[in-house]
């Protein structure tokens, strides 16, 4: 706990004001300048502390989840977790917690948050009332993330190859062409997530950070927040950040380089391999900073799904999972399909033939869309497009000792993208009815009506039973798993 | 001869002459109504009529070639195309043997051959390759689109199927005469068709859509330069010339692009 110095309450920072401020005697000091009050016996316990990179911290986890909280303030009693969602109290313990070299300081209030929260969920018709309710709305917790922060620099000779193209006669002439010079550049703060519980997709979408406002780190940023624990290494996404450098300098070469403007720059310059394209450009990853970038953080648990929604504390950028609620989503449909059917009618007279054609294209549309969000789902629990997770995963395995191979540990059995018996004898009725409707359409071509109207119910119950399954994807996709932390705790329904 | 039979004679001429002009009335009221006051004929064999609407000047033929109608079915059908003759010429045939392939080629084919560009709609009954057809040109190709064509050969086509030509001929000059003069035809499939796909499309945009909005834009490369700190510098640029490759890759002979042309058709059809 930071104590005011005035009246020894619990001291909180402000965003508003972007001072500490003491809700009871209405006092406030400068974050930074705020420890120079302290006694000479704490300052010098602080400066050791600041020597040894580590400072007092209260770690909450949770007992469901095994989720966990860093919190300077030790008098607070966490009452809910902010991975699982569950309404708990969590357990709390004293520890030394490893100090980060920035901080973000947060600068959107919770009011701010949740007014661009309301912003994103008005623009949704679908959503479920209850994401919208107060007690919903007053779980935003202000978390400061763990990210790694790469400088990389790129300096020494390039080539590139480069390529003519014209036409002569019968034929296309191609000239090829080295392209080179020197490269001097440095890009400072591309920055990843360092925490594996806060996946990479919300980290893009809540992206970008300035990290022109980072500051060096003082622990009185987090009092009244609490912070994420960094457990990806900072190995994990160097190259990554040497890849982006690579890109953006490839960008400036090909639009700033008079010289090399007649030419096209082939994407084969890209070097392919390994540690490509790090190797580039002879790009260097010079440093790479422990930052804390605030974040608004809200779970809701339904069931034994969890969704999150997020809000950078610094833009006020909002990312969230927005499931449907079926109910709403059918009479909006219902809807649409009045308007599209008025519209259809002032214009379009379909002959059976077409009318088939229509139907049966939509059905394999239907399925296409299920496959796809199948796919979806599995890359999404298997954390395939997750670095961080996947960097974690690994370790979590090789740990416990399952799976000594990288990809045992990333072979996770993903029942929601899965397909049910009733799913499965949709699908094969869904192909029987394809291919009844092409032997309708190209070989018997029946001069009667009937089957081809008999052919486009048929369609309509697949395309209605298969799109059932479609808006349980959906919202596998806005959910969640509950998460199962390889820290302490744990729940068996995870 | 005395006076009494010249007398005699005299009435007998005069009541043959009475009788002629009888029987001549009674074969004008009998006939000249069914032409007279719209359109008279111009040719006439067993199996060909060609007569023209008086008032528009338009054509109204039969070519029955695989003899479906007899000579009153075929007089009554040309009061029913009449009615669709006031813009455009009116041609029905019907057809034993097709060599061009299909109903639409053959259609074409005549239609070109008759009318060229001119405003008219031809209906064809194919007993080669069972299929109904319309055809029309100029002004009827904008009044009549394909989509219509078909409703009309899809209320019909039953007719044909069960050998009732005259009836599936009448019935589809009768709804073509409806649709020119702004009537109604029943289309029950229509309503019943387009309510399936309007529900069938709604859930399938609703889908894009809901995603759409759910999807959380990630940020731009330009927005995140503009975050972090960068400098950038290349000097020196030099070009080397390595080598050079050539693909044969031959000039299309083909003019490209093309189609259309023509005074604009539409057509719709059945098979029966």
């Amino acid at each position: 706990m930071i104590a005011c110095p005035n009246c020894g309450a619990n001291l909180r920072f402000d965003p508003a004001k972007q001072r500490m401020v003491c809700d009871f005697c209405g006092s406030d000091f400068d974050p930074v300048q705020f420890d120079v009050k302290a006694d000479a016996e704490e300052q010098h316990i602080k400066e050791q502390d600041k020597d040894a990179d580590t400072y007092d911290v209260t770690v909450y986890t949770c007992p469901q989840c095994g989720g966990e909280l860093l919190s300077v303030d030790s008098n607070t009693a966490a009452a809910f977790c902010s991975f699982c969602g569950a309404s708990t109290i969590l357990n709390a313990r004293i520890a030394k917690g490893r100090r980060p070299e920035f901080i973000i300081p947060f600068s959107k209030t919770k009011e701010d948050c949740k007014q661009a929260y309301f912003k994103l969920v008005n623009r949704s018709p679908f959503i479920p009332r209850e994401y919208k309710s107060k007690e919903c709305i007053d779980g935003f917790r202000g978390i400061y993330m763990p990210y790694w922060s790469y400088d990389v620099s790129q300096n020494g000779p390039v080539t590139l190859n480069g390529e003519t193209t014209h036409r002569s006669g019968d034929y296309i002439i191609t000239k090829h062409f080295r392209l080179s010079g020197s490269i001097d550049a440095a890009y400072e703060g591309i920055s990843y997530d360092a925490s594996s519980s806060f996946s990479d997709s919300i980290s893009e979408a809540l992206a970008p950070y300035d990290i022109h406002k980072r500051v060096p780190f003082e622990p009185s940023y987090m009092s009244g927040f609490y912070a994420d624990i960094a457990d990806v290494n900072k190995s994990v996404y160097s190259k990554k950040a040497a890849g982006f450098a690579y890109d953006r300098s490839l960008d400036r070469i090909k639009s700033e380089t008079r010289e090399f403007a007649r030419y096209t720059i082939k994407e084969g310059s890209r070097p392919q391999g390994k540690d490509a394209p790090g190797s580039a450009f002879a790009s260097r990853t010079e440093k790479s900073h422990s930052c804390m970038f605030p974040v608004w953080f809200m779970s809701y648990r339904n069931g034994d799904r969890v969704t999150y929604a997020t809000v950078n504390g610094q833009t006020g950028k909002v990312a969230a999972d927005l499931p449907i609620d079926i109910k709403k989503y059918l009479i909006f449909s219902g809807i649409l399909a009045i308007i599209i059917f008025v519209i259809l009618n002032s214009f379009l007279i379909l002959t059976p033939k077409n009318v088939l054609i229509g139907a049966g294209a939509l059905t394999v549309l239907v399925f296409i869309i299920n496959w796809m969000q199948r796919m979806e789902i599995k890359k999404k629990v298997t954390g395939e497009d997750d670095i961080g997770l996947k960097y974690a995963s690994n370790a979590r395995a090789k740990k416990t000792g399952k799976g000594s191979k990288k990809k045992e540990a990333l072979d996770i059995e993903v029942p929601e993208a899965a397909m049910s018996g009733g799913e499965g004898i949709i699908l094969a009725a869904g192909c029987i009815s394809v291919a009844i409707t092409l032997l309708m359409l190209f070989l018997i071509k029946p001069v009667n009506d009937m089957p081809y109207y008999v052919m486009c119910v048929i369609d309509a119950v697949i395309f209605a039973l298969s799109y059932k399954s479609t808006l349980r994807n959906y919202n596998l996709m806005a959910t969640r798993r509950l998460p199962q932390f390889d820290r302490k705790g744990g729940d068996d329904r995870a | 001869m005395t006076g009494r039979e010249v007398m005699t004679v005299l009435r007998a001429i005069r009541k043959a002459l009475i009788s002629f002009i009888c029987l001549a009335s009674f074969v004008s009221v009998m006939t000249v109504p069914v032409y007279a006051s719209d359109f008279s004929i111009e040719e006439e064999y067993d199996d060909y009529i060609v007569c023209r609407n008086n008032d528009s000047g338009y054509l109204i033929l039969i070519d029955d070639m695989a003899d479906l109608f007899s000579v009153d079915e075929e007089d009554l059908l040309l009061n029913d195309m009449r009615r669709s003759s006031d813009g455009g010429s009116v041609v029905l045939v019907t057809a034993y043997e097709n060599n061009y392939g299909s109903a639409y080629d053959f259609c074409r084919r005549y239609y070109n051959s008759l009318l060229g560009d001119e405003n008219g709609v031809m209906f064809l009954i194919d007993m080669d390759t069972r299929e109904l057809r319309f055809y029309t040109g100029g002004a009827y190709a904008r009044k009549l689109p394909g989509s219509t064509l078909d409703l009309i050969t899809d209320n019909v086509y039953k007719k044909a199927s069960a050998g009732n030509y005259y009836d599936c001929a009448g019935a589809a000059f009768t709804q073509l005469g409806d649709v020119l003069e702004g009537k109604r035809i029943a289309a029950p499939m229509k309503y019943i068709s387009n309510a399936c796909l309007a529900i069938l499309l709604a859930l399938i945009i609703n889908y894009f859509f809901a995603r759409a909005v759910s999807k959380a834009g990630a940020a731009s490369n330009s927005e995140i330069m503009e975050a972090i700190d960068s400098r950038f510098s290349f000097t020196n640029p030099s070009v080397a010339f390595l080598n050079e490759t050539r693909v044969y890759s031959p000039r299309s002979s083909g003019s490209g692009g093309g189609g259309g042309g023509g005074g604009g058709h539409s057509s719709g059809g059945h098979s029966f």
